[in-house]
């Protein structure tokens, strides 16, 4: 019986208790550990007072840890909300009061972060650190208890009972907002489980696998490397961020591991093939490299998929509002001068629907914003009622009652083959890195400043990151962008902080005086060309 | 000048390291503290090269070698000697 995303762990540590879970550097921990510890966690924040349909943060690298605070908050019926371990704590601390974080699981390494947290409103109560010793202390948020590790050890590793059903939350996933506040995406334990069950059984993931773990938890491409090797019983190997960023060590950890399922974001990939110092035929271990979150420059992946010959290739897509929506596998290498490769066809339990701008459904090669409707898409966003009935709508298509879809927002066209080419956004919303990014969120952060006037960023296509960020400013004439960095640093994670600013008398306006993106973004990219 | 002061420079000047230049010793956490991302390091190995007058080949792009100011000075001494 599995309806429950924790389920996946008791049900594999049923089977195999020895069986490896996870894999953190040196440390690792069974599914029979996993499930155990993930009980005793339960059983203290129960103890706390959290229930059914709480949020609990989890305020952690990652690391075991954080993989037992999210199946034990999971366990007590609450959702998890991971905060980024890098974020600016104004940051952390909107989302804790948006989502009304009370109880959060964290470690030590965290402390001095912890005060910050409530500065938005959040009512921290209770702290859980992990790995605090007993006699430990720190300041706390106003009003706040800690709970050490040693108390930890003194509840019951018994199953906990949970009264969650598969339409609760399981988490809440913060993406950047258009209006300069992150929004919160809530999933429920099916939408998690209808995408890992499609994922594992499409790439045929057992018990003799072992997953790579690339994306931070906030991602929800972490999803798939969790909840995938605890359907399969498969081991997840968590990289940390240091080895992310150097090629030749992601190289180095796949070899070590023997990592033979890898999910990642095109940057990485990229990295990976013009630095990683790969020959033909390396990385033996691996059989299949899936990748989201941006598109994959085709020459990249071109070079990749020649080097790496035996391996089978998809390209995974679908906004943290449906997780993975459609799919492609990538037949070949494609010419490297070749236009980006198809984001696929729908995942089974999804359907897919193209809407032209005048509301009907678009014939194939027609340009349509594709609508999705099925078992991964979204409950809404947290606390924004307005918000969710804007992209969360009634399908215009059937009478049928409570039948919703998400508009993604993404333009596509359907080929004759049936795949989706996918064309670019209807709004200001990029992506850089593998992250989204709402221009309008950085020029929020921006006009937060007291002497900046007007603010916009552009976003100037990159080979390896997608996207880098320009900003434009019109301010106070001692302005610089040293100090716009360090402002923006204290409101915004450092992948949405502009590389470059450029300081200007005014902005061009359209007639109707809005700010003229178009213009600026031209003039931007004919002065890098 | 001697190597550390001219990366605090460039790390300050160039990558714009957000926070305040005292806490930039000599031993600050670069890459845990996220003033270097995988764009900073290139940016980082451009400057190395340019103005040290090395080259920075796949196999120095490890941890190490980008950890800290010192990590990066070491590094930069250890190629000229090479």
């Amino acid at each position: 019986m599995k309806y429950l995303l924790h389920h996946l762990v008791a049900q594999s540590a049923m089977r195999d208790a020895d069986r490896v879970a996870v894999v953190d550097g040196e440390r690792s921990i069974s599914y029979g550990d996993l499930e155990l510890g993930a009980n005793r966690l339960a059983h203290l924040l129960h103890d706390l007072g959290v229930r059914s349909g709480d949020r609990v943060g989890i305020y952690l690298e990652k690391s075991v840890e954080a993989i037992v605070g999210i199946y034990g908050v999971m366990k007590t019926g609450a959702a998890y909300v991971p905060l980024d371990p890098n974020a600016p704590a104004a940051r952390l601390s909107y989302i804790a009061a948006d989502c009304g974080i009370t109880t959060l699981v964290t470690a030590v390494d965290k402390a001095t972060a912890w005060p910050a947290l409530a500065a938005a409103g959040a009512q921290i109560r209770h702290i859980v650190a992990l790995d605090a010793p007993e006699d430990w202390t720190t300041e706390l948020p106003r009003g706040a208890v800690m709970t050490t590790a040693a108390a930890l050890e003194t509840f019951s590793d018994a199953t906990f009972p949970s009264g969650a059903t598969d339409r609760d939350l399981a988490y809440v996933l913060y993406t950047s907002g258009s209006t300069g506040s992150p929004k919160g995406v809530m999933l429920s334990h099916q939408n998690g489980m209808a995408f890992v069950d499609w994922a594992v059984a499409e790439f045929a993931v057992g018990p003799g696998d072992r997953l790579s773990q690339f994306a931070p938890l906030v991602f929800d491409l972490s999803t798939f490397d969790l909840f995938g090797a605890a359907l399969a019983g498969a081991s997840v190997h968590l990289v940390s961020r240091a080895t992310t960023m150097f090629p030749k060590e992601v190289k180095r950890f796949i070899d070590d591991h023997q990592i033979s399922v890898m999910y990642a974001v095109p940057s990485t990939l990229t990295l990976l093939t013009l630095r990683g110092g790969l020959q033909v035929g390396d990385l033996g271990s691996l059989r299949t490299v899936l990748f989201a979150g941006e598109v994959f420059p085709t020459k990249h992946l071109s070079a990749l998929m020649r080097l790496l010959p035996e391996v089978e290739f998809a390209n995974l897509y679908g906004p943290t509002e449906t997780n993975v929506c459609t799919f492609y596998r990538v037949p070949e290498a494609p010419q490297p001068d070749g236009p980006p490769v198809s984001i696929g066809r729908a995942i089974a339990n999804d359907e897919t629907i193209v809407v032209r701008e005048d509301g009907s459904i678009a014939t194939p090669g027609e340009v349509g914003e594709l609508y999705v409707r099925g078992a991964t898409v979204m409950q809404g966003y947290w606390g924004d009622s307005e918000r969710t009935a804007r992209t969360l709508v009634a399908n215009p298509f059937t009478s049928e009652l409570n039948d919703v879809v998400y508009k993604t927002g993404d333009l596509v066209t359907e080929r004759p083959d049936g795949n989706y080419t996918f064309l670019g956004r209807r709004d200001n919303q990029i992506k850089s890195r593998g992250y989204r990014i709402e221009l309008g969120e950085i020029e929020a952060a921006l006009l937060a400043h007291p002497q900046v006037l007007e603010a916009a960023v552009s976003a100037i296509p990159d080979e390896v990151i997608t996207n880098r960020l320009l900003a434009h400013v019109v301010g106070d004439s001692k302005l610089t962008a040293q100090e716009l960095t360090r402002f923006c640093a204290d409101r915004i994670p450092k992948y949405m902080i502009p590389g470059e600013f450029e300081f200007v008398r005014q902005l061009p306006k359209t007639a109707t005086g809005k700010i003229d993106r178009h213009l600026l973004t031209q003039t931007a990219l004919e002065r890098v060309i | 000048m001697s190597t550390e002061p001219r990366i605090k420079a460039f790390i300050i000047d160039e990558l714009r390291f957000p926070g305040s230049a005292d806490d930039l010793d000599d031993d600050y956490p670069l890459l845990e503290k996220e003033v270097l991302d995988s764009m900073g390091i290139f940016q980082v190995v451009g400057f190395l090269e340019r103005d040290f007058g090395i080259v920075v080949e796949d196999e120095d792009l490890i941890p190490s070698n980008f950890e800290s100011i010192s990590g990066i000075a070491r590094f930069v001494a250890a190629k000229k000697d090479a």
